[in-house]
């Protein structure tokens, strides 16, 4: 296996985009059970899994595939007819496969117990469809050789449908199939190369398209006298015969014309009366097993390890992305050249005008590299549809997913971030939020609940909705539950409590089920949020549906922020949460009992000095500005006694001494080197608050 | 072993070497509002931002007239700035020349890991890594 080491990482990706693929053909054929092309299509995905899987040796994982592919033959041929169960099994063989996916990744050994128990339901689907119990195990190493005393013939024993495709495409355009059958001589010392000198001579005048046994094993002298093969040439039939008899050590050849369904009809019979009773050449599977016990002892010592490797990470960028990174720096060094030479010249205007070049491609250069590391949302919102149609059938409950926007683009880390918190959320909606059908009736909704899904851009943020048509959040109940959990509730508004489900440690759900309700609820959601630097809100109308609202920064590291100035020390405020600022004067700010508000779109809100509240000694001026924010839905007027203007600016992470402190989201350098702070409006806000309270 | 010889308030301590990774000539330093006392500011240091303590706030003793220079302090992946009055020379020192006086264990902070006597000055060895880090 350490000789594929070069090819897993590929083998891993490509897995799991077969795998994802299939599990949204398969979502879909419940859908429409009688969608040929989309079962042609399940049927590609699964043979090249199969296939990659057989070619890294991953015997387990072909083993079950190969079953499952065998089930997809029995839906093509109208022999079963699709329906939930059958799906759902489907879907359990998909679920054991990105198990055993993952066990490789981190290096344990399979083994034939860990599908023993699909192949058993397997075999019971395949049994009643066929009405005749299936071999054990049909896979391909136990048919390949065939004993000599055996008559040489052309059956074929693991011809597959894209093979015969190819078949197919050959003679339509006109070449001539053969399937030939070629036993060497009992006493051949070198099999491998003499079928690699066959091969060669073969594939001089067409293609070799398939070979029994595979050709890796051929090659390797792996295999006993006989082997097969599928040729497309344009050659006659004697001439082909002419070249494999110019080698020497053959004992018997048979060259027949080649045809599709006949073969396979020859294959169907010859699994169900093998012609002599088989000794199965178990030898490659008893080294396997032998050399897997070698490993498992070995391995022994360091125990089961839980958990999963720290996977390499890797993204996929658009080739156009990556040449025109290639440009920008080839372009970037012409100017370094350029501005080298003005330099040894002492040739100011040639380096401004440079230099000039080079600040616009840095500039470009910035904005690509954000946009290479940008992902499209769809890479964690494509697992939802399989996670709700699960659901539904856990819960019976009647839901539909709809995604809308699934291409907009977000920052690699926070798409990856994302899966977690919106599990949590579309599981929160199916179990609490979406009624039973009959309760729906009543209440005069289809009997069908919908959750919708969308993400799309907003400026500098991009915004992910998630809403349903469900019961909606109660704020009496949430009122209830509160005080049975001894969370003060008194004079709160209706929005106050359903903000209330935030609250660490609170659970809405009465009953507990698994699928969501484990007490860290949408608390966990939003610390998860904000870390991501983002905000989360709700709405929600009881009987109406519920609405999460989630906003994000399009990029962790580089955002546009006012920059202003409180005394003489300079700050950054992250313009996301800015509204608007406006200039006022001292006698314009209001004292009330409480604290200082300011009058503001015919409301009132709270004035934060931040001179005071970050002890700094302010401008003796009465003019001053007052940058309108907004945190948790309500706006906040922050002074400052400057202003200077807007900029995109690097946030960069502070000490954690300084983290602590809670008012600064970390620091920026300004062009001329000096350092500014960027304060955390949240934290801002919300200190203000509990200072109130 | 090498050390780092510097002065405050006409006293000499001794740094290793090995846990300054630079020493800069101070910078602009921006204040941090809220901080705690020993916490100077914030340096840029080729395009980084790095916190800087006073090596005076650290060990009690009154801050110095004038900081000409900021040692680099390093821990595995963290880097801190210490602001002191000024380093006189770079030196070998044979670490079995550093005493420390058993007696006075008990009452000497931790940093704190002996003296070092010269011809014409006695010197503080300081671990200042143990608590700015």
């Amino acid at each position: 296996m350490d000789d594929n080491s070069a090819y897993r990482e590929l083998f891993f990706e490509e897995s799991e985009d077969n795998l994802q693929k299939l599990n949204d053909n398969v979502l879909e054929l419940e859908k429409e059970p009688d969608n040929k092309d989309l079962i042609n299509e399940i049927f590609r995905a699964a043979h090249t899994l199969k296939g990659s899987s057989a070619t890294m040796g991953y015997d387990v994982m072909t083993k079950l595939t190969h079953r499952m592919e065998d089930i997809f033959d029995l839906f093509k041929t109208d022999k079963l007819k699709v329906n939930g169960d059958h799906i759902s099994l489907i879907f359990k063989c998909l679920d054991k496969l990105t198990e055993l996916l993952n066990d490789l990744q981190d290096d344990k050994e399979l083994s034939e117990d860990q599908i023993s128990e699909l192949i058993t339901e397997l075999n019971k689907v395949e049994t009643s469809a066929t009405g005749k119990a299936v071999e054990d195990t049909p896979t391909e190493s136990s048919q390949e050789a065939k004993k000599p005393q055996v008559k040489l013939d052309t059956v074929f024993a693991s011809l597959e449908e894209p093979d015969l495709d190819v078949v197919k495409q050959a003679k339509s355009s006109g070449h001539n199939v053969f399937a030939i059958a070629i036993r060497l001589d009992q006493g051949t010392l070198l099999k491998g190369p003499r079928v690699f000198l066959i091969m060669q001579k073969l594939d001089e005048e067409g293609d070799v398209v398939h070979t029994e046994p595979t050709a890796d094993l051929l090659e390797n002298g792996n295999f006993d006298t006989d082997f097969k093969l599928i040729f497309v040439t344009n050659s006659s039939l004697d001439e082909v015969k002419s070249i494999i008899n110019s080698s020497s050590e053959i004992d018997q050849v048979i060259i027949e014309d080649f045809d599709g369904e006949k073969a396979m009809k020859a294959q169907e019979e010859r699994k169900k009366n093998p012609p002599t009773p088989q000794k199965a050449p178990a030898k490659p599977k008893a080294a396997a097993s032998a050399k897997s016990v070698a490993k498992k002892a070995k391995s022994g010592a360091p125990k089961h390890e839980t958990a999963h490797h720290p996977r390499n990470q890797s993204i996929r960028v658009d080739l156009g992305r990556l040449d025109r990174f290639l440009n920008l720096v080839s372009e970037l060094v012409v100017y370094r050249n350029q501005m080298e030479d003005s330099s040894h010249r002492n040739d100011l205007d040639g380096i401004k005008d440079s230099l000039e070049q080079v600040s616009r491609l840095t500039s470009e250069l910035q904005d690509l590299v954000l946009r290479i590391r940008m992902q499209q949302v769809s890479l964690v919102f494509s697992r939802f549809p399989r996670m709700i149609r699960d659901l539904s059938r856990d819960l019976h409950k009647e839901m539909d997913l709809v995604i809308i926007g699934e291409d907009t683009e977000l920052d690699k880390t926070v798409v990856t971030e994302l899966g977690e918190p919106l599990i949590h959320l579309l599981r929160n909606s199916a179990d609490h939020g979406i009624e039973d059908p009959e309760t729906r009736e009543k209440l005069g909704k289809p009997r069908k609940g919908t959750i919708t899904l969308s993400a799309y851009q907003e400026g500098n943020q991009v915004i992910i909705t998630l809403e349903d048509d469900g019961k909606g959040i109660d704020p009496q109940v949430i009122k209830k539950s509160a005080e049975e959990k001894g969370i003060n509730t008194e004079g709160m508004s209706e929005d106050e409590l359903r903000l209330l489900i935030f609250h660490p440690g609170f659970s809405t759900a009465k009953k507990i089920t698994n699928i969501s309700g484990r007490g860290v609820g949408l608390d966990a959601v939003k610390t998860k949020i904000t870390g991501l630097g983002g905000s989360i809100e709700m709405r929600s109308q009881v009987n109406v549906g519920s609405k999460f609202i989630i906003k994000l920064p399009l990029t962790l590291s580089i955002i546009q922020a006012l920059m202003v100035k409180i005394g003489n020390e300079n700050f950054a405020i992250p313009l996301d949460v800015v509204e608007k600022v406006v200039m006022l004067d001292e006698s314009e700010i209001i004292s009330t009992a409480e604290n200082e508000v300011y009058r503001y779109q015919g409301g009132i809100i709270p004035i934060i000095r931040t001179n005071e509240l970050l002890k700094i000694k302010s401008t003796a001026e009465d003019k001053k500005f007052a940058i309108i924010v907004k945190s948790d839905q309500q706006y906040f007027g922050i002074l400052a006694d400057q202003l200077i203007g807007q900029k995109e600016i690097v946030i960069k992470k502070i000490d954690p001494v300084l983290q602590k402190i809670n008012r600064y989201q970390g620091a920026t350098i300004f062009n001329n080197g000096s350092i500014a702070l960027i304060l955390d409006v949240n934290a801002l806000c919300q200190g203000k608050g509990k200072v109130k309270s | 072993m090498q050390m780092i010889l510097f002065k405050l308030n006409q006293q000499y301590y001794l740094i290793s070497a090995a846990s300054v990774e630079e020493v800069i000539d101070t910078v602009e330093i921006t204040p941090v509002p809220l901080a705690p006392s020993w916490v100077k500011g914030l340096i840029n240091l080729r395009g980084a931002v790095m916190t800087v303590v006073a090596f005076s706030d650290l060990i009690n003793m009154p801050a110095p007239k004038e900081n000409k220079n900021i040692l680099i302090m390093k821990k595995d992946d963290q880097r801190k700035g210490l602001l002191i009055e000024e380093v006189i020379e770079i030196l070998n020192v044979d670490s079995s020349k550093i005493v420390l006086n058993s007696d006075s264990k008990k009452k000497n902070p931790d940093y704190y890991s002996g003296v070092v006597s010269f011809p014409d000055k006695v010197a503080n060895v300081i671990d200042i890594n143990k608590i700015i880090f």
